[in-house]
């Protein structure tokens, strides 16, 4: 790396207009900007180069963003990446942010903002190395009072995804495992809730560090019994969505707690090496 | 969630993006498959390169979905899914209702 230059910045994406412009930019800020208008050579830069951060699109022909960050991961999970997608197209940057990306642009941008992001960007990777070290000393406790609103589930499940993955938590445990468990758990309550008319709220409370998740969930009406919970051995009927997603709550925790009376239920998740 | 279509022959590809889990993806995967099966396109493939979650009550959208092409005497079929998603359709038993392949191309040659 040339002892001048702040980084060196790969950027992938098939309109010529923007890498030029992207590159004049960073270039300017002291950056040393690469440029490919393919998903394919990006990875071969990226094998070849001491690349300091990745600015791609998602839609390419041939190899898409999406793919590019999913094998970036197998090569070197630790070089930030920035997304750019379309303007309004929110559900892809949330897939790109799943798959590790950090930060989204939507077109049209401001350069200004770009080069703020990459020199965001810039820093992460000696955070990670101090995080690392803090996440054997830390535990994370969150309570939620949760309103009978289905809204709400998804921002829930998102607030604890994050700390498990913040901690250290394996792809598998905070993108599937704990959404799915969160998810299934709410959905229920607050499915039986709105039937009854019940006006209060469900209480949950998360108690994590690096080794395992407990996630204990109280139910006002005791709906929670053991029975149901089906074994995976069980035959199932896939119009019976509550007993298929408790089947998942199930099969997705390491451990699954009950109380006689069904108001409350502990599942507890460990963290995969 | 948002969806693209596109056609392969005598196929509709629907690529779902996002995630399948509330109110609003429901309707949107339900408007894709009324969509398709208003052109009278039976042969549907949903291909979920791009989904990263989907929660019980989604996976209840896909066997109605599957049941309501079914009864036009066509064919839904999955292709694509993640390996989360995998091991989910797979301990659901899911793959025993609905045709689960690795590639697109596979599921396009399997109609």
């Amino acid at each position: 790396m040339n002892a001048t230059t702040k980084g060196k910045v790969l950027i992938v994406d098939d309109e010529e207009d923007i890498l030029r412009l992207l590159s004049r930019a960073l270039s300017k800020s002291g950056f040393e900007a690469l440029s490919t208008s393919s998903a394919l050579e990006a990875l071969v830069l990226i094998q070849d180069n001491p690349i300091s951060l990745v600015i791609t699109d998602i839609r390419m022909p041939g190899m898409d963003g999406l793919d590019l960050i999913k094998q970036m991961q197998e090569i070197n999970p630790d070089i930030p990446i920035v997304v750019i997608t379309g303007y309004g197209d929110f559900s892809t940057a949330s897939s790109a942010l799943g798959r590790g990306a950090f930060y989204f642009l939507n077109k049209p941008f401001n350069i200004k903002t770009v080069v703020d992001v990459v020199n965001k960007g810039m820093r992460l990777p000696s955070r990670a190395v101090a995080t690392k070290k803090a996440i054997a000393h830390t535990s994370i406790t969150m309570n939620f009072d949760i309103p009978m609103e289905m809204d709400v589930v998804a921002g829930v499940s998102y607030q604890v995804s994050r700390a498990a993955c913040n901690l250290g938590y394996s792809k598998h445990c905070y993108s599937l495992c704990v959404p799915f468990i969160i998810d299934e758990l709410l959905t229920k309550e607050i499915s039986h809730g709105l039937e009854r008319n019940f006006d209060g709220s469900a209480g949950m409370s998360v108690d994590m560090n690096s080794e395992r998740i407990i996630i204990e969930f109280q139910s006002n009406e005791g709906i929670f019994t053991s029975e149901s919970f089906p074994s995976p051995l069980e035959e199932i009927n896939f119009e019976d969505e509550q007993l298929l997603g408790m089947m998942m709550v199930r099969h997705f925790s390491n451990e699954l707690n009950f109380s006689e009376d069904g108001k409350l239920v502990k599942a507890t998740i460990y963290n995969e090496p | 969630m948002e969806v693209n279509f596109r056609e392969a022959g005598k196929i509709t590809i629907i690529d779902l993006v996002g995630s399948i889990k509330t109110n609003e993806d429901y309707d949107v995967f339900k408007k894709s498959i009324d969509e398709a099966v208003s052109k009278g396109k039976t042969n549907v493939l949903l291909n979920f390169k791009n989904v990263n979650f989907i929660n019980s009550s989604g996976i209840g959208r896909l066997i109605l979905a599957a049941k309501r092409i079914s009864e036009d005497n066509g064919n839904l079929k999955i292709a694509e899914l993640s390996d989360d998603l995998k091991e989910l359709f797979t301990f659901t038993r899911l793959d025993t209702k609905i045709s689960i392949f690795e590639k697109e191309q596979d599921a396009i040659e399997s109609f």
